[in-house]
């Protein structure tokens, strides 16, 4: 089998580069128009129901932890503001093109699991450090690993040869799809992110979550997401399909500037919110995506 | 009184001072009787521990003390196995070591071993 290059196999992933459902789109357009405001954004969300229970579940959630129920759209809009609601239109909308996973690879609601734990300790990771826009990094966190997902729902045949591989070299599956592509899921990560039109900043930080401290972009941004994945794969919420938990790149952590009680306050934080986050995300326990 | 770990907070606890979350915020006051609502906020600001009207001495002990030192030992043998690989010299990496050891041994505490 000859092993396409990285650009030919993302051109290849037709559900990747996919256009948004109408819904989705409808609510960007209102996000992007220059007459935006929360009632346009509003009345174009409430034409989704199911974004719009998403919506309201994670603004009543642990998540956000407002003191009061959160009981219409604009509200939601107005608390947790318009850009990050952007971001979670569109990362909504990427978990509902990836449905067809083959079961054999990986169990789909696991890896969302996964994906919202990395999402919520990116964005506490980036609280703790007072980094400006800390849920920007929620929408980092919850697709850092979206490269692997579209080689596992839009090519199997090369999933096939990273899992054989894998099986026999004892490696990570991070080392399997170097060996077998030239490149791994970080790479094709950092393609779609930046297909998808997300600022530089997160593009960086998904592409460069596996080599932090390598990134020619922001090393700290590509840390914070490196250590949300390392704390969540030792915590074994979800799985991204490793077996085990890949290393600490040393120097991540330092780069973020934390002292040594910082992992014990994350991993609780971590712990007490997945659960709410994941019901709020998912809205029937045995269906992980909705689809519109 | 007791400080207690959050993780081990119930639902009815009377809190005892103020709650304020690692950068000096307000939460909520002294006085206030802890419903599920308090124990999601707690968690979502990554507050630790809180002084409630609990008795003396729950866990303000280490998990890793209060399990049998086989339970610990097997413990200790399953965690390393699921890291790809451990670097014991990397101080962080053993942090998070240590922190997820206490993690996984907390539900066994009281347990009867087998």
């Amino acid at each position: 089998m000859i092993i396409p290059g990285i650009n030919a196999l993302v051109s290849s992933l037709p559900e990747a580069l996919g256009s948004y459902a109408p819904t989705i789109h409808e609510i960007e357009v209102a996000l992007l128009s220059p007459q935006c405001s929360l009632s346009s954004v509003a009345a174009a969300i409430e034409k989704d129901p199911d974004f719009t229970a998403r919506l309201l579940r994670l603004a009543n959630s642990g998540f956000y932890g407002f003191p009061h129920r959160v009981a219409t759209v604009t509200e939601a809009l107005s608390l947790i503001g318009i850009l990050q609601v952007h971001g979670l239109v569109v990362s909504t909308s990427i978990v509902e093109r990836f449905a067809g996973v083959d079961a054999d690879f990986v169990d789909m609601r696991e890896f969302w699991r996964h994906s919202l734990a990395c999402g919520i300790a990116a964005r506490d990771i980036a609280q703790l450090r007072k980094m400006r826009d800390p849920d920007k990094y929620f929408v980092a966190g919850l697709l850092h690993d979206v490269g692997r997902l579209a080689l596992l729902s839009c090519a199997p045949r090369i999933t096939r040869l990273v899992l054989d591989r894998q099986k026999v070299s004892g490696s990570s599956l991070l080392a399997a799809e170097k060996e077998v592509l030239g490149y791994d899921h970080a790479d094709i990560g950092g393609v779609l992110m930046k297909h998808w039109g997300f600022p530089p900043r997160l593009v960086d930080a998904v592409a460069d979550h596996h080599r932090p401290l390598g990134s020619l972009g922001s090393k700290e941004n590509a840390s914070v997401v490196h250590v949300a994945d390392h704390l969540v794969n030792a915590m074994r919420l979800g799985t991204s399909g490793e077996k085990k938990v890949p290393r600490l790149v040393p120097g991540a952590w330092e780069a973020l500037e934390f002292e040594m009680d910082a992992v014990q306050r994350l991993v609780v934080g971590i712990d007490s919110q997945i659960d709410a986050v994941e019901g709020a995300f998912f809205l029937r326990e045995d269906e992980p995506i909705s689809h519109a | 009184m007791a400080r207690v770990n959050c993780n081990a907070l119930k639902v009815g606890m009377m809190v005892t001072a103020d709650v304020c979350n690692a950068e000096g915020m307000f939460l909520f006051p002294a006085g206030t009787q802890l419903t599920d609502r308090h124990l999601t906020i707690l968690g979502s600001w990554g507050v630790l521990d809180v002084d409630v009207d609990a008795p003396e001495g729950m866990t303000t002990t280490d998990p890793l003390v209060q399990i049998a030192p086989e339970e610990l030992s097997r413990l200790t043998g399953d965690l390393k196995a699921r890291f790809l690989s451990l670097d014991e010299g990397d101080p962080v990496a053993m942090e998070v070591f240590r922190v997820m050891l206490k993690r996984e041994a907390g539900p066994m505490v009281g347990r009867k071993t087998a």
